[in-house]
């Protein structure tokens, strides 16, 4: 059995289902990510799995136990909330020492120590005697992760830690988190509804939407092969075509004569509806197949990149381009369909 | 609408926000009338301290105000008076037991009104305030007849004063200890539970330092109540348990002299001494900072 084995859990609350039968392997030592859009049920399965959700139906094992009846306190698993919810009458010390003088039998000294070195892990060396109120938000963070992290847990759950840090902020401890992840090999599971984060992180990525389980495979895997337009438009962007699937393996733009080569996986999906992602058009492509006439509808200058829309025959195409803006509005250019795929509506 | 419209105008005469659109001697009265409302407020509050205090420093049998002399005679009279035991024996210690009771009921019954999922939650919380509703002299009443029947003849009164002002402080106590308890982020006590607190644990280290300055306020509340409670007391004292302000009541009835305004200042610092140091030593503001 898999360390992490989660069987048909369903949480619902009254008329809303918010768990809808959701099963889920993850193996020692694994990253995975849960995705979804506000409400999909993220942070209610999290809960679920450390104990303060009650579920309906299901089972949670975890290493071998049934996780189900037992009380929070007794799960060995470390959880860091959205809000930190670090203890704020208490100096850093207490707040990591917390778990400790909980969970385990350890002298002063001893509990020092391990305080000490967990500090040091998250690069807060000698922040014992420092007042929680006067942090910084990345120094918080790091003491949230301290906390749960000197108890060396079996499984380790975020809930979104970094959706109210600043840009730069989040991204550096987007990397620190992986490192630590890498260093300490804990499984963990992270909730987030930012896809950059769900993607860089993983091993594996849950894609949720309204409760159900629409995917659960590794990040490249649902980039290129998203399957269905939910994951398609949700994981990076992606531009929409209906069309109809022609003989001789080609796929033709309704309401259009553009027609492309269909992909041989595609081959017998049945399905009409064409993604594209925005990186995968060219604009004024050297000459070559698959190049249409279109003209520029819009045009977003980005910082390093520039976002443009395209009208090509009825459609229009968001696609990015990097650098300034080359092309404005109403300037005539060709396109190239570099790759594409066949999704569920 | 109109009843708002005119509110609207007041409140902006009144604090002078949107003086932009008021011309200069309008903004001025509206100033005026604003400070001199705050003055009226506050000397209302402060006054009648100001005149007992000056009344108790009266040399002579007068209660007169501004005092004829300055003296300590009646603070003297005070220690020999009949309003000492009453004072210490009786009043205080009833004031501290029933603060203390109130308190710890009223932080359970919060508890388990905020943090818990139980049935008839709104009708819990209208029977704990209900106190407040009831007119007091039919609280006392009510508590005279109960607490005086034959078979409770073995209580001793100052027991039945104690149940007495449990019952007139708890809606105090109740609410403050509530909004203390829905202060404190649920997420808190969640971390602290995922850390191996159990729900006890997590109880006494997180939310109850968290909700220090709410049980104070209540304790306080419960204690200035009881401490200067008359009606309840007046129905249900006897004998050698007579309360300070039953005590002053009687004397009254035959007597004045600047005694009782010395008591009176005395109960005055006492809780004004009360008051500072436990704001001293623990802070109102420092428990109710949240992360
Ligand atoms: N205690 C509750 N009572 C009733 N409904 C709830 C409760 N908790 C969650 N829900 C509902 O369950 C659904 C899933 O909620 P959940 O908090 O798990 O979403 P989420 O994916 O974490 O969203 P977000 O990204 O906004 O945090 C939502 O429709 C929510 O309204
Ligand atoms: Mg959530």
């Amino acid at each position: 059995m898999a360390f992490v084995n989660i069987q048909n859990l369903r949480k619902t609350y009254g008329d809303v289902v918010a768990v809808n039968d959701v099963s889920l392997d993850i193996e020692e030592g694994e990253f995975v990510s849960i995705l979804g859009p506000s409400g999909s049920g993220k942070t209610t399965m999290l809960k679920s799995i450390a104990g303060f959700v009650d579920p309906t139906a299901g089972s949670i094992v975890v290493a071998g136990n049934e996780m189900i009846g037992l009380p929070p306190e007794d799960r060995n698993m470390g959880l860091v909330f959205q809000r930190l919810a670090l203890f704020p009458h208490m100096s850093v010390f207490d707040n990591v020492a917390f778990g400790l003088r909980h969970r385990e039998n350890l002298t002063e000294a001893e509990m020092e120590e391990r305080v000490a070195e967990i500090l040091e892990i998250v690069s807060l060396p000698g922040y014992e005697d420092r007042n929680i109120q006067n942090l910084s938000g990345g120094e918080q963070q790091r003491v949230a992760l301290a906390r749960v992290l000197v108890l060396e847990p079996d499984l380790l759950l975020y809930d979104e830690p970094l959706s109210d840090l600043d840009r730069q902020l989040r991204e550096q401890m987007r990397r620190e988190i992986k490192d630590l992840h890498d260093r300490l090999e804990i499984t963990s599971i992270y909730v987030t509804h930012n896809q950059r984060e769900a993607l860089t992180l993983s091993d594996r990525v849950l894609v949720l939407h309204e409760g159900e389980k629409i995917r659960y495979a590794p990040p490249s895997e649902i980039y290129q092969d998203p399957q269905s337009k939910f994951v398609a438009n949700f994981v990076g962007d992606s531009n929409f075509v209906s069309v109809t699937k022609g003989q001789n393996g080609t796929v033709t733009f309704e309401d259009d004569d553009i027609s492309l080569p269909m992909h041989e996986a595609d081959a017998d999906a049945a399905t009409d509806l064409l993604y594209i992602r925005p990186e995968d058009i060219t604009i004024n492509p050297p000459d070559g197949e698959r190049v249409f006439s279109g003209t520029v509808r819009s045009t977003v200058h980005l910082g390093s990149v520039t976002e443009y829309k395209i009208e090509v025959g009825g459609n229009e195409f968001l696609t990015t381009d990097l650098g300034a803006p080359q092309y404005t509005e109403g300037d005539s250019v060709t396109v190239r369909f570099e790759d594409y795929g066949l999704v569920e509506a | 609408m109109g009843l708002m419209a005119i509110m609207s105008v007041i409140s902006t005469l009144l604090t002078g926000r949107n003086s932009r659109s008021l011309s200069a001697p309008a903004v001025f009265a509206g100033r005026a009338l604003y400070y001199g409302l705050l003055g009226l407020a506050v000397s209302i509050l402060v006054l009648p301290i100001v005149i007992v205090v000056g009344i108790s420093l009266n040399p002579t049998q007068s209660q007169a105000f501004p005092p004829t002399g300055i003296s300590l005679r009646w603070y003297q009279e005070f220690i020999a008076s009949s309003f000492f035991d009453p004072f210490f024996f009786v009043s205080l210690p009833i004031a501290v037991t029933t603060a203390t009771i109130s308190t710890i009921l009223g932080i359970l019954a919060a508890y388990v009104v905020v943090r818990r999922d139980v049935p008839f939650e709104n009708e819990v919380v209208m029977y704990f305030i209900s106190p407040l509703i009831i007119p007091p002299a039919i609280i006392a009443l009510a508590l005279m007849i109960t607490l005086n029947f034959n078979f409770l003849s073995f209580v001793p009164t100052s027991a039945k004063l104690v149940v007495g002002h449990v019952v007139i402080t708890i809606p105090y106590t109740f609410l403050t200890a509530m909004t203390a308890i829905e202060s404190v982020d649920t997420e808190l006590v969640e971390g602290a539970r995922n850390l191996g607190a159990t729900k006890f644990q997590a109880f006494r280290k997180i939310t109850l330092p968290l909700m220090k300055s709410g049980v104070i306020s209540g304790f306080l509340l419960a204690f200035i109540l009881s401490f200067t409670d008359s009606l309840v007391a007046l129905f249900l004292s006897s004998g050698s348990s007579t309360t300070l302000p039953v005590e002053i009541f009687l004397f009254l009835q035959y007597e004045s002299s600047p005694l009782v305004a010395a008591t009176a200042s005395i109960q005055i610092l006492l809780v004004l001494v009360l008051v500072v140091l436990i704001g001293r030593l623990i802070g109102f503001k420092a428990a109710a900072v949240s992360s």
